[in-house]
């Protein structure tokens, strides 16, 4: 990033510690989020959807993780 | 101190941006440094540049904020599948694996992305985040909001109204009914790219035919829009495919408008003209519809808009003028990437509760310039290693003095000085300018500087204190956001027998003493320079005036068609040397064309490389493009070599097994081929090779990946048919039975399309995806 140099002062204060006014505690995992928005709107529906794409988003993760083994692990389905 | 970034990303336009204790310190878009148009990836090196503006790392950022909630856009995603399952396999094959693989999990890019952050994520609502551009970046304490794009999770327009530090969202319109995508689908129609093409359809729309464009307009009101009194509106989607399909028309809209879309790379016929038209008659019917509904509703006179929506400068130009308010203020970066800036602003103020102190007349946005900028040493030594030969003018009054004489002399000179502009407008610090008096110098510029289509118009900057005596335009206009008709004096009559000329024709007529930048209906899209946001551009327009009496140069931006505009001096260098500009001030040195070495850089590869680019039809839903396993650096080759081996070590086992498994003379017959060295010798052999020599062993691991990305895609087709027609149309036809929320068509009995939106969520919800 050296091409883009700095336009403004750099800050003159000490970093703070934690973020003031923001916790970071508050974030949750993709699952507890799924299910808090499930249960929050309703949405049953959706239910049988969503999982059977989770694990689909599994697979895929995995044959993208590992890379040169995405063959063998696809051929296993 | 609190450092707060926004990112918008993973639709189009990704950007960042950075406040620091209330104030924008930097904000920018990632294309500008990747060098994609309209680049969806995630801002990397936009954030990089903002933290490095702001004199941090990552670590000390107290919260980044996303401008949208991934969960809810997900759920519209499915909801709308199901409403039209069915139909719609091919777009919901395309769009789950992007979705599966990368944009339900946006935490994880967010915090990778930003090299291991790993301090509080909030998402705020993609509308509340424009709302939050539009209205806490305006110089007004109070006043009222209004967003109108293609969509935001289930938003599509919203209206609403901000006091001191708060803003909150009171109605809005549901998807999929929306203007936005209303436009994308004449711009589809008309040939143009979806999400980039819609200003190329706004300045074509002056070459209508008024009949035609009114016969066209009404048909749109007729069958494919129901416009209430009060801008609240409902498409008809028999005549749409966005929801469903890969295309934005569908056949019954082909039907009503006489034929099939134009394709690309075909002529623009005046029928495309006067679709242009008609959709801009009735964008700008609604829009003022909206603008004067929500002054009614909200009593306010003040108005902050954003959303892609706000950067029709025609209908916003009609706003200032009818729709009652008496002060706008509109985002000069309107679209998706001031998202990002929203985000972060409505988490300093409305969620910390930080008072905002304004003055009534400046705007926080600092002209827009919020970007990187360069110094006089490094613009020298980037010239330098580039060979050019330039002049240097240690004095920028004698800079500005040189370039006048140049702009005197009818030559085009590319303006590359100070901050890079955060928005879709170059607005002096990335320019290229002009004589606007000069009768060829629309032409030269489109078709020898910008190679682009020659009836696009220029835009005209003007001396903030002159542009009365240019422009009717009753306010200023610093953002180049709103368009105004050239005074009636300066306009020219057209000369005998131009009558009977229509379309594209009548470009090449007279029409006022500053022809390059007069539309041919006589508009032009205005921006005034004051001295206060843009010192440089002010100093160099009173020297032209001062030499020449004329106020008024054309600024276009610095790139060529389908480039994103030029962020360092080395791109500036090479589009200058790739065009027929003539000169460049570019810091405090001046470069002339006719004193350059030959051209270092092939001039057509250059041009046409980002032609083709933005030749490309898309819908905007393009995903992260794979990274090519025939040139993958040799570690990675060497860990394929070791994944085959143990992979073929495992089916060599698994032959084995299942050979003893078998009866006695079946085995005897498979015996040739299920002894597990058959399998463990060409797996030794591609891992030794790998590993000794892994260059030479790239086909090996190119040739085995296509494979698996073959067998991916076959495998992710079925299982995701299985899930679409398996699970998704019987829920469907269900969904649609008893909860279906996804309306098709108007519904006459109805008073209002407007609906409430839900009651002011806790700060906690913000952490939420949904």
């Amino acid at each position: 990033m050296s091409e883009h140099p700095v336009p403004s002062k750099p800050p003159e204060t000490p970093p703070p510690g934690p973020a003031r006014g923001f916790d970071r505690r508050a974030n949750r995992g993709l699952l507890r989020e799924l299910l808090g928005f499930v249960w929050q709107n309703r949405l049953w529906w959706l239910v049988p959807v969503v999982v059977v794409l989770a694990l689909l988003a599994l697979l895929m993760a995995a044959a993208a993780v590992s890379g040169g083994a995405a063959p063998f692990i696809y051929t296993l389905f | 101190m609190t450092h707060i970034l926004g990112i918008s990303a993973f639709y189009h336009d990704s950007a960042a941006a950075l406040v620091r204790d209330g104030e924008v310190i930097a904000a920018t878009q990632e294309e500008r440094f990747t060098r994609v148009k309209h680049d969806d990836s995630f801002p990397r090196h936009a954030a990089a540049f903002c933290l490095e503006a702001g004199g941090i790392g990552p670590e000390r950022l107290d919260a980044v904020v996303f401008y949208e909630k991934p969960l809810t856009k997900f759920h519209r995603l499915l909801e709308t599948y199901a409403a039209y399952a069915p139909a719609g396999f091919p777009s919901f094959r395309r769009a789950m694996p992007l979705w599966l693989g990368q944009k339900l999990f946006i935490p994880r890019a967010l915090r990778t992305g930003l090299g291991g952050y790993d301090g509080p994520l909030l998402f705020t609502g993609h509308h509340e985040s424009h709302a939050a551009s539009a209205f806490l970046a305006s110089p007004f304490r109070r006043a009222a909001i209004l967003t109108v794009d293609g969509v935001g999770e289930w938003s599509t327009a919203a209206m609403g109204r901000g006091e001191g530090n708060r803003l909150r969202l009171e109605r809005h319109i549901r998807f999929p009914h929306s203007l936005g995508l209303l436009y994308s689908a004449f711009t589809y129609y008309t040939g143009f790219r979806v999400n980039s093409g819609e200003y190329k359809v706004m300045g074509l729309a002056p070459y209508g035919d008024p009949d035609a464009a009114a016969h066209y307009a009404a048909l749109t009101r007729d069958h494919l829009l129901d416009l209430r009194d009060d801008g609240s509106f409902r498409l008809d989607m028999r005549y749409f495919n966005y929801c469903q399909g890969l295309t934005m028309t569908g056949e019954r809209f082909h039907r009503l408008f006489g034929g099939a879309p134009r394709p690309p790379e075909a002529r623009i016929r005046q029928k495309d003209m006067d679709l242009a038209a008609a959709l801009q008659i009735v964008t700008e019917e609604a829009m003022l519809r909206l603008a004067r509904f929500v002054r009614r509703e909200t009593g306010e006179r003040c108005l902050c808009m954003a959303g892609g929506v706000a950067l029709n400068c025609v209908g916003n130009g009609r706003l200032v003028r009818e729709s009652g308010f008496e002060r706008l203020f509109f985002q000069p970066a309107a679209g998706d990437a001031g998202g990002a800036l929203g985000a972060a602003l409505f988490a300093w103020h409305q969620l910390l509760g930080n008072p905002r102190e304004t003055d009534e007349t400046h705007d926080r946005m600092q002209g827009a310039l919020l970007g990187p900028a360069f110094s006089d040493a490094e613009v020298a030594e980037s010239l330098r290693s580039a060979g050019a030969v330039a002049e240097r003018h240690d004095e920028r009054g004698t800079l500005l003095e040189r370039v006048v004489d140049l702009l005197c002399a009818g030559q085009v000179v590319g303006f590359f000085q100070g901050r890079m502009e955060f928005g879709p407008r170059a607005l002096g610090a990335r320019s290229i300018l002009g004589d606007a008096r000069h009768p060829q110098m629309q032409s030269t510029m489109n078709l020898k500087i910008k190679f682009r289509e020659s009836f696009r118009p220029f835009a005209p900057i003007v001396l903030e204190e002159c542009a009365g005596e240019y422009f009717d335009l009753p306010c200023a206009s610093p953002y180049m956001l709103r368009v105004g008709q050239v005074q009636a004096g300066r306009r020219l009559q057209p000369p005998p027998g131009s009558e009977s000329l229509w379309g594209i024709e009548r470009l090449n007529l007279p029409r006022s003493d500053i022809p390059a930048v007069t539309h041919v209906d006589g508009s032009a899209r205005i921006q005034t320079v004051d001295g206060q946001r843009n010192p440089l551009l002010h100093s160099l327009l009173e020297r032209f005036r001062a030499r020449t009496g004329c106020a008024v140069l054309v600024n276009t931006s610095f790139n060529v068609r389908g480039e994103p505009i030029v962020c360092t001096p080395r791109e500036a260098y090479r589009c200058f040397m790739s065009t027929g500009m003539d000169a460049l001030a570019i810091g405090n040195h001046l470069l002339l064309k006719e004193r350059q070495p030959p051209a270092t850089v092939d001039d057509s590869s250059y041009v046409d490389g980002f032609r083709r680019a933005d030749d490309t039809a898309a819908d905007g839903r393009g995903g992260a493009a794979e990274g090519s396993p025939w040139r993958a650096p040799a570690r990675e080759v060497r860990v394929f070599g070791l994944i085959f081996l143990a992979g073929m070590m495992v089916l060599g086992l698994v032959a084995e097994w299942r050979r003893q498994q078998m009866p006695l003379s079946l085995a005897a017959f498979a015996d040739g081929w299920r002894w597990p060295w058959r399998w463990w010798l060409p797996g030794a052999a591609v891992a030794a090779s790998c590993l000794l020599a892994p260059r030479r062993a790239r086909p090996l691991y190119g040739a085995w990946t296509c494979l698996g990305r073959a067998i991916g895609w076959m495998v992710q087709s079925l299982a995701l048919g299985v899930v679409f027609f398996g699970l998704l149309t019987p829920l469907g036809l269900l969904y649609r039975r008893w909860c279906g929320v996804i309306t098709r068509r108007p519904d006459r009995r109805r008073a209002t399309y407007w609906e409430p939106m839900p009651p002011e969520r806790p700060t906690e919800d913000y952490y939420r995806l949904y």
